[in-house]
């Protein structure tokens, strides 16, 4: 039953990509008597998409949508699992009353609580019954929260912002700046990649990429990962995004994983480049950390920018990657200089040194170099930016 | 009359890198392009080409204009570049992934436009990767031979009709300008 404020006006809802019949019904279910506070629209202003990505050609479809609804919040219907900026995925067949729950959601998150992004500082644990926790805590948190009555157009606007914001706190972490003279704090900063899923798939990627054999990481985990070697690492996995990023939040036992080769393709497995996938995990281990062989005032240089299209984008990540391509900073003198929250730049570092994009300079040997002008056009230059994302999010 | 500010950010590359579907993905207005039926070698690449320019707008809230130009790819269209870039505020070079030699490419187009570059800022995209079976390969190519000319800008792999792509590569070139540019969207 619907949750939401029935005098507001309706939500506006737009549907992409279903075939006619699916279309007729999914009109057909909307015109039910549960579903009076949500209309589907075919022009003027959308707040929610529903988008059916089981098309001859998923990528133009979502392409398409996107290209018209930017920063909608979106709700992807289909067979397999799909990882998107901004939207949810809801597995087809279509269940009416998980459908209504995730509206529900999406209409209501502004009234939502905080999520759990903040570090957690766990002891080890088994990795499935950690994971198993977490999916419970997570059933709990992300449970729809009583209604408070508001516009629904004006809750699912704001619900876009929380969903960023969300992203950016499981990338990110919550975490204030911590005071970096006292020693004692300064371990609350770092983590070892050693005792994570993050150094497994490291070291299965570096495995295959040395033997140019396929390798598959095995123990605990529920489906295959497998590591395909070429020219260009890539990964096959049936393995659930969700379930990536809890893994990657625990410390591992020892030995509760092992690498070994595997020649048997997995069917209908997901495939992704190694270093998107190694980027996406190394932020969600690091969550606004510094992994311990980076020292936060150890000056550091980046060999290249990262393929920001193809990437996660942390916040002010341009911005770090365009002063360290240029110039050797430590990142504390990073935090100061663009005088951004620590955690931003620790992330971007963190999974920039994952994919080996971070060169360390000895600090005895190098002074800190700034090879960076200020541009003479940097009010228009600010302009421009402004105007590109203000298109992203209309 | 009030006068309107007037920039300019220049797109170039070689033909049937995508440089009138990226300006179009960014423009305010119909984009204006002066393609005509292709006659040359450009006809095992496409069916048509852009002979003069390529023509975007964006219109800042200021009242500012940002003119975007797309050089034409042929090279015996090469006098037109240097009155294309000529008061522009930064490069954006789009290269076709899928070409036999996207590095050649490359250091054609640096060397071409090697002083606008260096009193501005570059940002390159790379396009038609997705029919590639490994499409990072070719970046990291053209990453090892950036290297060597002394420069690392972004190089990112764009799908020029995906407008996020098209954004962030241009996000990227002002960042590359002026890194200490406010993150508005941060």
């Amino acid at each position: 039953m619907s949750r939401m404020d029935t005098h507001a006006s309706p939500l506006q809802i737009v549907v992409c990509g279903f075939s006619s019949r699916n279309q007729a019904l999914i009109t057909q279910l909307f015109a039910g008597p549960d579903w009076n506070d949500c209309a589907i629209v075919g022009t003027g202003p959308v707040d929610l998409g529903i988008v059916d990505l089981d098309t001859p050609s998923p990528e133009r479809t979502w392409r398409d949508y996107r290209n018209k609804y930017a920063e909608v919040p979106t709700i992807i219907v289909a067979l397999q699992e799909q990882q998107r900026d901004n939207a949810y995925y809801l597995k087809k067949p279509i269940n009416p009353a998980a459908l209504r729950k995730f509206i529900d959601k999406l209409s209501q998150r502004s009234t939502g609580s905080k999520r759990a992004a903040a570090h957690s500082r766990a002891e080890p644990v088994t990795l499935l019954d950690s994971v198993r926790n977490q999916h419970q805590k997570r059933a709990l948190i992300s449970a729809p929260k009583p209604p408070e009555l508001r516009p629904v157009r004006a809750s699912a606007r704001a619900a876009a912002t929380e969903l960023n914001r969300d992203i950016r706190e499981l990338n990110c972490g919550s975490s204030a700046d911590l005071d970096l003279t006292d020693a004692s704090i300064r371990a609350q900063l770092t983590y070892d990649p050693a005792r994570c899923f993050q150094r497994v798939l490291e070291r299965a990627i570096a495995d295959a990429r040395r033997s140019g054999t396929a390798q598959e990481i095995c123990g605990q985990l529920p489906a295959r990962l497998r590591i395909v070697p070429g020219a260009a690492v890539t990964i096959e996995s049936a393995l659930k995004t969700s379930f990536l990023r809890v893994v990657s939040t625990h410390e591992l036992q020892s030995v509760s994983m092992r690498i070994v080769p595997s020649p048997d393709p997995i069917p209908a497995a997901t495939r992704t480049d190694a270093a998107v996938l190694l980027w996406q995990i190394a932020l969600w281990t690091a969550r606004g950390r510094l992994p311990v062989t980076i020292k936060p005032d150890t000056p550091v240089r980046l060999r290249q920018w990262p393929n920001f299209t193809r990437i996660a984008e942390t916040p002010h990540a341009m911005q770090i990657a365009s002063i360290l391509t240029k110039s050797t900073l430590s990142a504390i003198d990073l935090c100061d200089r663009l005088k951004i929250p620590q955690r931003f730049v620790f992330s971007f570092l963190s999974a920039a040194h994952a994919n080996g994009l971070v060169e360390l300079a000895p600090r005895a040997d190098v002074r800190p170099q700034v090879a960076v002008t200020r541009s003479p056009l940097r009010g228009l230059l600010k302009r421009i930016l402004g105007r590109l994302s203000v298109s992203e999010a209309a | 009359m009030k006068n309107t500010v007037n920039y300019k950010i220049v797109f170039t590359g070689p033909v049937g890198a995508g440089k009138t579907t990226a300006i179009a993905a960014l423009s305010d207005v119909p984009p204006v392009s002066t393609d005509e039926a292709a006659t040359d070698m450009t006809i095992k690449r496409k069916n048509s080409t852009t002979v003069a320019l390529d023509y975007g707008l964006m219109r800042l809230p200021d009242g500012a204009r940002v003119h975007l130009y797309g050089t034409p790819g042929q090279e015996r269209f090469d006098f037109m570049w240097d009155i294309l870039i000529e008061g522009g505020i930064g490069l954006v070079l789009l290269l076709d992934g899928s070409r036999a030699s996207p590095e050649k490419d490359l250091q054609f187009f640096l060397k071409a436009f090697k002083d606008f570059i260096s009193s501005t800022g570059i940002a390159i995209g790379v396009t038609r990767l997705d029919e590639l079976a490994q499409p990072s390969v070719v970046l990291d190519r053209l990453h090892a031979q950036i290297r060597n000319t002394g420069l690392n800008p972004p190089v990112f792999s764009v799908d020029a009709r995906d407008k996020r792509d098209v954004r962030i590569l241009v996000k990227a070139l002002l960042y590359a300008i002026d890194p200490e540019i406010s993150d508005a969207a941060a």
